[in-house]
């Protein structure tokens, strides 16, 4: 529905409306990011909003911290090399990234005033971002389905899931709220896993099941004329739907990831 | 702007819902395990069963699903990786979580 959304706004206006950014005046630390024209952003004051609503729901997941991680979201970006940071009118500050394209939210008073953005060195709509929420000491290839369920929280709260414009931002905020998407069977909250997939078996316990495969793949439900709306657009092989709304699987529930890539036994 | 919005909307009412998969086709477990072996190629799986749910992505790799009736009256999963060279690399089967999805 959402990349439905995209698509039909798409087909009437086919400029992207780029979210207006005032250069900085004084700078209080100078970073030197390449210059992109059209660069990926977002609104710091979003991102720390899913800071907040990851310190209020701590407990789906309270040995794990809060990360935030940049992934492809068109064919052929090249995500080695990408530098992001904080940007306000007098405020500039540096967000390193790990290997993984991750990174740790920082809170700083003066960009929050000056409602600043957080600013890639990428054009807009190269990249998607989702909050990362990982319990340490999990079996490997494993995620948990608490984590899962506090990612969506934060993701969702921080706005980061999408480059729409902003009347598709508007709309959507109509019809999808943190609550609707994070706690309802047709929520569509993506998840992606690292590597292809193959199937994905939820466990807890002596129960195990297999998602079903319209939990995989985005549902199945992308064509080549909606694809490209989707943030799944070259990681729809990797894309899955967790059962975040279903309380008969705690939190402590382990989704078992299996790839394309694995040797048949 | 009103206007727009509510265009919009009414649009998504009459659209809403995207492309279904092509429905899953339900076969005999036994005709499933017998049919597809590792490195069985797509035209043998097709002749034999017919077409079903299928979805290629842009790495060349394809992935198939059957349904099948189990023992306790649900019905089960048979999925069907095919690799880059439209051979069987991976199969797996078994009866599913119930979504609402």
């Amino acid at each position: 529905m959402r990349a439905l959304l995209s698509l039909l706004f798409g087909s009437l206006l086919h400029s992207t409306i780029a979210l207006a950014q005032t250069a900085p005046t004084q700078q209080v630390q100078q970073v030197k990011v390449d210059a992109t024209r059209d660069p990926v952003d977002k609104s710091y004051r979003k991102m720390m909003l899913g800071v907040e609503r990851f310190e209020r729901d701590h407990a789906l997941a309270p040995q794990a911290s809060l990360r935030f991680r940049l992934l492809p979201r068109q064919p052929g970006v090249d995500m080695r090399g990408v530098q992001l940071r904080i940007a306000g009118d007098t405020v500039s500050v540096p967000l390193p990234l790990a290997a993984d394209n991750s990174f740790a939210p920082v809170r700083n008073q003066q960009a929050l005033r000056e409602d600043a953005v957080l600013i890639a060195n990428r054009k807009a709509t190269t990249m998607s971002w989702r909050a990362q929420v990982i319990t340490p000491g999990l079996p490997p290839d494993t995620r948990r389905l608490g984590d899962l369920r506090l990612e969506c929280r934060a993701g969702m709260d921080s706005g980061l899931i999408s480059n729409d414009p902003q009347i598709i931002a508007w709309l959507s905020s109509m019809l999808y709220s943190t609550d609707k998407v994070c706690n309802q069977p047709d929520g569509n909250y993506l998840f992606f896993a690292d590597r292809p997939l193959f199937g994905v078996t939820l466990v807890h316990g002596e129960r195990r099941l297999a998602l079903p495969f319209k939990m995989l793949y985005a549902g199945g439900e992308q064509t080549p004329a909606s694809l490209p709306y989707c943030d799944c657009q070259v990681l729809l092989d990797r894309s899955y739907y967790a059962p975040l709304w279903d309380a008969s699987w705690p939190d402590d529930s382990l989704l078992e990831l299996h790839y394309m890539d694995e040797v048949a036994p | 702007m009103k206007w727009l919005s509510l265009l919009l909307l009414v649009t998504l009412t009459a659209c809403s819902g995207t492309r279904a998969l092509q429905a899953s086709k339900n076969v005999p477990y036994a005709t499933l395990e017998q049919t597809v072996q590792l490195g069985a190629s797509k035209e043998q799986v097709r002749t034999a069963l017919g077409d079903s749910t299928a979805i290629r992505f842009d790495s060349g790799n394809e992935v198939w699903m059957y349904t099948y009736p189990t023992q306790s009256g649900a019905q089960g999963e048979f999925v069907i990786l095919f690799g880059e060279d439209g051979m069987v690399k991976q199969v797996r089967s078994g009866e599913v979580y119930q979504a609402g999805k």
